[in-house]
Formats: C-alpha cells, sequence, structure tokens
C-alpha cells in the first residue's frame, strides 16, 4: 500500500546514471540571435532556424517514453522561434521540467504571461553588466541592457525563478559586485563563470578576452566565495553525467553528449534517438575510463578540477587530453582554497567542503 | 470522507516522469522533487482529472488484492499527503 513520499531522489537519479536513462536534455532549437555577442562558442554559425515542429513533438514524445523529465531549451534566442510557445507548451503537456535560456531582450508583458502560464523551474538570462555601456558592447546591440532589465523585472513580478547567467571577462570584470547586488536586491540566483568556450571555427580569442589567472583568484578573495574541494580526489570523479544520463540536441538535430562536448552520435532526422542512444558510438563513449585521462594520472589539482572532455576535444582534437582551461582554473581553485585555508584554518575548511558557487 | 464523490486533479505547476517504476515529481515553482514508491506511482498515474477517488479505489483493490477497506483507508491518506503539498488538487464529480 502506499507509504509517505519520499523527499529525495538521489537514489533514483543514480539508477538513471547506472540504466543509461536519458533524465536530463539541453535542446539547442535555433541558433540564429538578435544579438551578437563577441564570445558566443557559436562562433559565426548563427543561421540555424532548428527544426520544424512536428519533428520537434515527436521527439519530445520519445522523450518522454524514454524517461527524460528534465529539458532545458536554449539557442540562439529561442523567442525568436515564432512557434516557441508552441514547443515550450507541448513539452510541459508531456510532463517535462523545463529550463528557458534566453537573452531576455524579447520578454515583454505578453511574453512574461505565456512564460508564467508554462510553469518553468527557471528562466536562465544573461547580464554581463550593470553598466550598459559596457553590456551593449559585449551583445553588439545597444538598448539591450535596458531590455534585459526590464524582462528580470517583469518575470520577478510573476514570481518565475530567475537565474542571472553571468560570463566574466576583462570586459566586465568590474561589474562582479553591481550584478551580485542587483540579484539580491531581486531576488534572483546569481551564477557566473570564468571559462570562455573557444568557439568551434575559431573565432573567439580565449587568451584576448578571458581574464588572467590572478583577477579569477582575486574576485575570489575578495568577495570571500567559498571554493569547495571534492572529498573524492580520485580519477573517477572527473568523469561527468554527459552521454550517462544526459544529452544535447543541436539545432539541425544532430545528437551529442553534452553542449560542449561537440561529438556527433547521430542525427534525429534520420534514426530515432533510441536507436542512437544505444548505439556502438554512445556506448564506446560510455566505455571511457577515467584512467584513460592520460594528462591527469599523476595530477595534484584533481580534487579542485572541473574536467571538462569537451574542451580537451576542442583543445586537442581528442576527449581524453586534459584543457589547459580547465588546468588553469583548477589551480584557481587550489590556490584560494589553501589561501583560506591557512588564514581560517581547519573549521572554515569544513565549510568550504560544501559550499561552491561554480 | 473528505474524498468521496471527489475528483483529484494533479497540478499545473508539476512536472513529472515515471523512472523504472518510481514516479518522479518536481514542484516547479519550490524546486522541490519527491519519489514515490511502486503503489503511490501506481494511484498517481490513475490521477487525470477524470477518475473519482472511488474509481481509484477500486482499481487499487484490484491491483493489489487488498480489501476496499483498507485501500480505501491508504488512498485517501496517500492522496491527502501529496494533496497537502500542492501536487493535487479536488475537483466535484459532475
Amino acid at each position: 500500500m502506499p507509504e509517505d513520499a519520499r523527499d529525495y531522489y538521489s537514489e533514483l537519479y543514480q539508477k538513471t546514471m547506472k540504466k543509461n536513462i536519458p533524465f536530463v536534455g539541453q535542446w539547442e532549437l535555433n541558433t540564429n540571435c538578435n544579438l551578437n555577442c563577441y564570445h558566443c562558442y557559436l562562433g559565426r554559425q548563427r543561421q540555424c532556424y532548428g527544426l520544424p515542429l512536428v519533428k520537434i513533438k515527436s521527439i519530445l514524445d520519445e522523450l518522454a517514453d524514454l524517461g527524460t523529465l528534465y529539458l532545458s531549451f536554449t539557442g540562439g534566442e529561442i523567442l525568436l522561434r515564432k512557434d516557441f510557445f508552441e514547443i515550450a507548451g507541448y513539452s510541459r503537456k508531456k510532463n517535462f521540467a523545463i529550463r528557458l535560456l534566453t537573452n531576455a531582450t524579447l520578454i515583454d508583458e505578453d511574453a512574461a504571461d505565456k512564460i508564467n502560464a508554462l510553469n518553468p523551474l527557471s528562466v536562465d538570462v544573461s547580464l554581463y553588466a550593470l553598466n550598459p555601456v559596457i553590456h551593449d558592447r559585449i551583445t553588439g546591440m545597444i538598448g539591450s541592457q535596458e531590455l534585459v532589465i526590464r524582462a528580470i523585472k517583469l518575470l520577478r513580478k510573476r514570481e518565475i525563478k530567475v537565474v542571472v547567467k553571468t560570463l566574466f571577462m576583462k570586459e566586465n570584470l568590474a561589474e562582479f559586485n553591481p550584478i551580485k547586488y542587483f540579484c539580491q536586491d531581486n531576488g534572483v540566483e546569481f551564477q557566473f563563470d570564468f571559462t570562455m568556450t573557444p568557439a568551434d571555427d575559431g573565432s573567439i580569442d580565449v587568451s584576448r578576452l578571458g581574464l588572467e589567472k590572478s583577477q579569477i583568484e582575486d574576485v575570489f578573495s575578495e568577495n570571500n566565495i567559498l571554493v569547495s574541494r571534492r572529498q573524492d580526489a580520485s580519477l573517477d570523479a572527473l568523469l561527468c553525467a554527459a552521454g550517462i544520463n544526459s544529452f544535447f540536441i543541436s539545432s539541425s538535430g544532430n545528437l551529442y553528449p553534452c553542449i560542449f562536448l561537440k561529438k556527433n552520435m547521430g542525427s534525429l532526422l534520420r534514426e530515432r534517438f533510441q536507436e542512437i542512444w544505444n548505439s556502438s558510438n554512445f556506448n564506446n563513449f560510455r566505455a571511457i575510463d577515467a584512467q584513460d585521462f592520460y594528462n591527469c594520472r599523476q595530477c595534484g589539482l584533481v580534487g579542485y578540477c572541473n574536467h571538462c572532455m569537451g574542451l580537451s576535444l576542442l583543445e586537442h582534437g581528442n576527449l581524453l587530453g586534459a584543457s589547459s582551461l580547465d588546468c588553469r582554473l583548477a589551480l584557481v581553485f587550489k590556490n584560494v582554497y589553501e589561501k583560506r585555508r591557512s588564514k581560517y584554518g581547519e573549521e572554515k575548511e569544513e565549510l568550504s567542503e560544501t559550499s561552491s558557487h561554480l | 470522507m473528505l474524498w468521496k464523490g471527489k475528483i483529484p486533479f494533479k497540478s499545473p505547476e508539476v512536472a513529472w516522469r515515471t523512472v523504472d517504476g518510481e514516479s518522479i515529481i518536481v514542484l516547479t515553482k519550490e524546486s522541490r522533487v519527491i519519489v514515490l514508491n511502486e503503489v503511490g506511482t501506481y494511484i498517481w498515474e490513475l490521477i487525470d482529472g477524470r477518475r473519482s477517488f472511488q474509481e481509484i479505489v477500486t482499481a487499487v483493490t484490484e491491483e493489489f488484492e487488498v480489501s476496499a477497506l483498507r485501500a480505501t483507508e491508504e488512498s485517501a491518506a496517500f492522496l491527502e499527503e501529496i494533496a497537502a503539498k500542492g501536487i493535487i488538487f479536488l475537483k466535484d464529480k459532475d
């Protein structure tokens, strides 16, 4: 007979990993965008208008049958699709838990009402600066920052969860505190990152735009941000869920393990999701063992590392190397962690084991 | 009884999926997650905004081969618990 509903799900999540159930997905609905951000990982490939609605619905049907629960819709700019609300509405009808990733410039009162009716988990908005001049310079569109701020306020007025996502670069580093306080004042979650992803077409000069190691360390120190050190510092901890229970669908219908891991496993225009998901392509990928990460075997930074096979693929052309971006960030985390430990001692160290913004 | 003559329906604010015989329910506004066991999942999947409480009890009685009284009491307890969490609501039978 019915027992009490259980308020946890880690056990079930582990089951999705063990059984390779495609539980978490990200779907790039289109790549066309009304902005022209100079750091966009899509580079110059921003002209894909995505799969037709009927195809998207049939894939959603299949994903629901296969056990997918979490779906994030990203672009390009998703709201440029005239059928976006039909796609999102259909996905809710099929009981997916959805997140919307948007530049927010197209969210007016009407769009905010429609988003509210979808009951999304969150709307994740890119905001680069409270100073409109800086934000607009990054996005390449004058007036874009004003539109983003307006959208955030419209969403919050409807009590929709908003997550501000900011990539910090040389250009907007000074905006860290203004964005942080804006988020606090408006009940918005603030997520930030320092890793610029190289574009597939090589059009982003990461070294010119990205932060120096010392600059990232300063952000952590000045803002008293806790960095975690994994208890499990074995190589196995470097493996992620990409391709295990999560996936990425590109705007052209190709299936990948992750948005950052551009290893094309097959086309959903030619095969069903399940056929690709259970194919030798995916199974070979899943057979990768952490011991295969040849650059990481002797590394002392494993406990601090957010190892990404996708970055390695972009940088070295193979999945098993170590991305210099990851190595650099792991070193930053180690330095920050050790400085904090020497300043506050073991008591604070315990706190930092459980807290991380990244 | 509170449930007699009522039809339970799912909140539009939940997302859910049944994975390997267990339903995982996400309360989207709170980002909270609840996992149901096998029987809870069975009842959850019967809740479609059309079946009455009594019809659900009948199905539970047959599926799990228990007495009508036990099925009624335990189904009501389960539904009350998830109703208290805002996952389902009740409407009157037409």
